[in-house]
């Protein structure tokens, strides 16, 4: 009888162990902060406390008729190979003494065609003072249409103005709705991001 | 004594399960890492009401003498729509108004023309007068050729609305033209004065 209850006395020592173990653990779980690794880098960590302000924004959109001067703009960045996101090499803007206006067909995709209808944006972007800091920043557009919907990508560079003042700059942005059927456009939407740094995103 | 014991071990071992268990449901929210905040920005634009303007049809013209017709406008720099609006005539009911594409040089005499004609609602006298902007690109078996205009509907002369037959002329050269497509859109500009 008295080994039985050496026994029981040892399993129940045990589990009262075990289970100040677990608590205790399950406490200090509870009130730790664990770091994950590897870490998970962001390209938007921060020097800037109010995100995407004053650097770009659209002015306006409208439908077109691609052209031959459209499709033949310069390409707005170049699209890293093989990849489907963010991803890209940009293009600076050319330096502006106040207001320029300059004209762009999307990296993503890098061709467009001629007599397909397309979306003009228009953006506003802010160029820095000829001592400032150029900033990259890349744009993702989704439009969705009666014809099929499309997303189109970009990267661009501020540039710097040639003054000691800044300059704003009006991009005519056009992307090819992929028809040559008139389309119905019901929603554009565009997502702007600032790249890690003015040469490539993100 | 022994059912005191049994429902001691069944109680240990309820709190063991229960010990074992609920950590490990809320291990997932452990492994959530906050982010800074991200740089970034999203704009859905307005999409802005369509004009008072219909299209019409389009045919192909022969003009053997030469049109005077104004031009639609002053194309801006950009390869696209951009540019500074003609006013259209203030209309008492019904009127018609020609028009070359902005910038466009005077249309020559004995030139094949597409004319794609457009029904604009003048707003009454009071208005407000909207702008809005014409894209033509036509397909022939050479290429493209396109035109653009810029407008403000302006303001009738009286209290009621009018009805203007705007055309629209583009240059298809001399040679006669064998078309196999027309494109047309229009859409509001900014303000009655520039475009977009």
């Amino acid at each position: 009888m008295a080994p039985m209850k050496n026994r029981y006395r040892t399993i129940y020592l045990v589990t009262a162990a075990l289970m100040v173990a677990m608590i205790g653990g399950y406490a200090l779980a509870a009130t730790s902060t664990t770091t994950l690794s590897p870490a998970q880098n962001s390209n938007v960590t921060g020097n800037s406390p109010n995100g995407f302000t004053g650097i770009a924004s659209i002015s306006s959109e409208q439908l077109v008729v691609l052209t031959a001067g459209m499709t033949g703009s310069a390409t707005a960045g170049v699209q890293t190979g093989g990849a489907i996101g963010i991803s890209g090499a940009t293009t600076a803007l050319t330096a502006c003494a106040v207001a320029c206006t300059q004209n762009f067909k999307t990296a993503n995709p890098a061709t467009e065609t001629t007599g397909d209808y397309g979306e003009q944006l228009v953006m506003t972007v802010s160029q820095p003072l000829n001592t400032g800091t150029s900033l990259g920043f890349d744009f993702s557009i989704t439009v969705l249409a009666s014809t099929g919907n499309v997303v189109a990508q970009g990267y661009l560079a501020t540039g710097l103005a040639t003054g000691g003042t800044g300059s704003t700059v009006t991009v005519f942005l056009f992307v090819d709705l992929g028809t040559v059927t008139a389309p119905s456009v019901t929603s554009v939407s565009v997502v702007f991001n600032q790249c890690s740094s003015a040469a490539a995103c993100p | 004594m022994r059912i005191l014991r049994g429902r001691w071990h069944g109680l240990a071992l309820a709190l063991m399960v229960l010990l074992i268990a609920v950590p490990s449901l809320a291990s997932g929210a452990t492994s959530v890492r906050a982010l800074a905040p991200s740089h970034y920005l999203v704009i859905h634009p307005a999409l802005a009401p369509a004009p008072p303007v219909t299209i019409g049809a389009s045919v192909r013209v022969y003009r053997g003498v030469a049109p005077g017709y104004p031009a639609g406008g002053v194309q801006g720099t950009s390869p696209g729509l951009e540019g500074t609006t003609v006013v259209l005539a203030s209309c008492a009911a019904a009127c018609t108004d020609n028009y070359r594409p902005a910038s466009a040089p005077a249309l020559p005499g004995g030139h094949y023309l597409e004319r794609v004609t457009f029904t604009v609602v003048q707003p009454r006298h009071a208005g407000p007068a909207t702008g809005f902007d014409l894209e033509v690109a036509v397909l022939l078996s050479t290429g493209w050729v396109v035109g653009k205009g810029y407008f403000s509907t302006g303001v009738a002369t009286g209290a009621t609305t009018a009805t203007l037959t705007l055309r629209l002329f583009i240059d298809l050269g001399t040679a006669i033209p064998t078309i196999t497509k027309v494109e047309v859109t229009v859409n509001p500009c900014g303000s009655t004065t520039t475009c977009p």
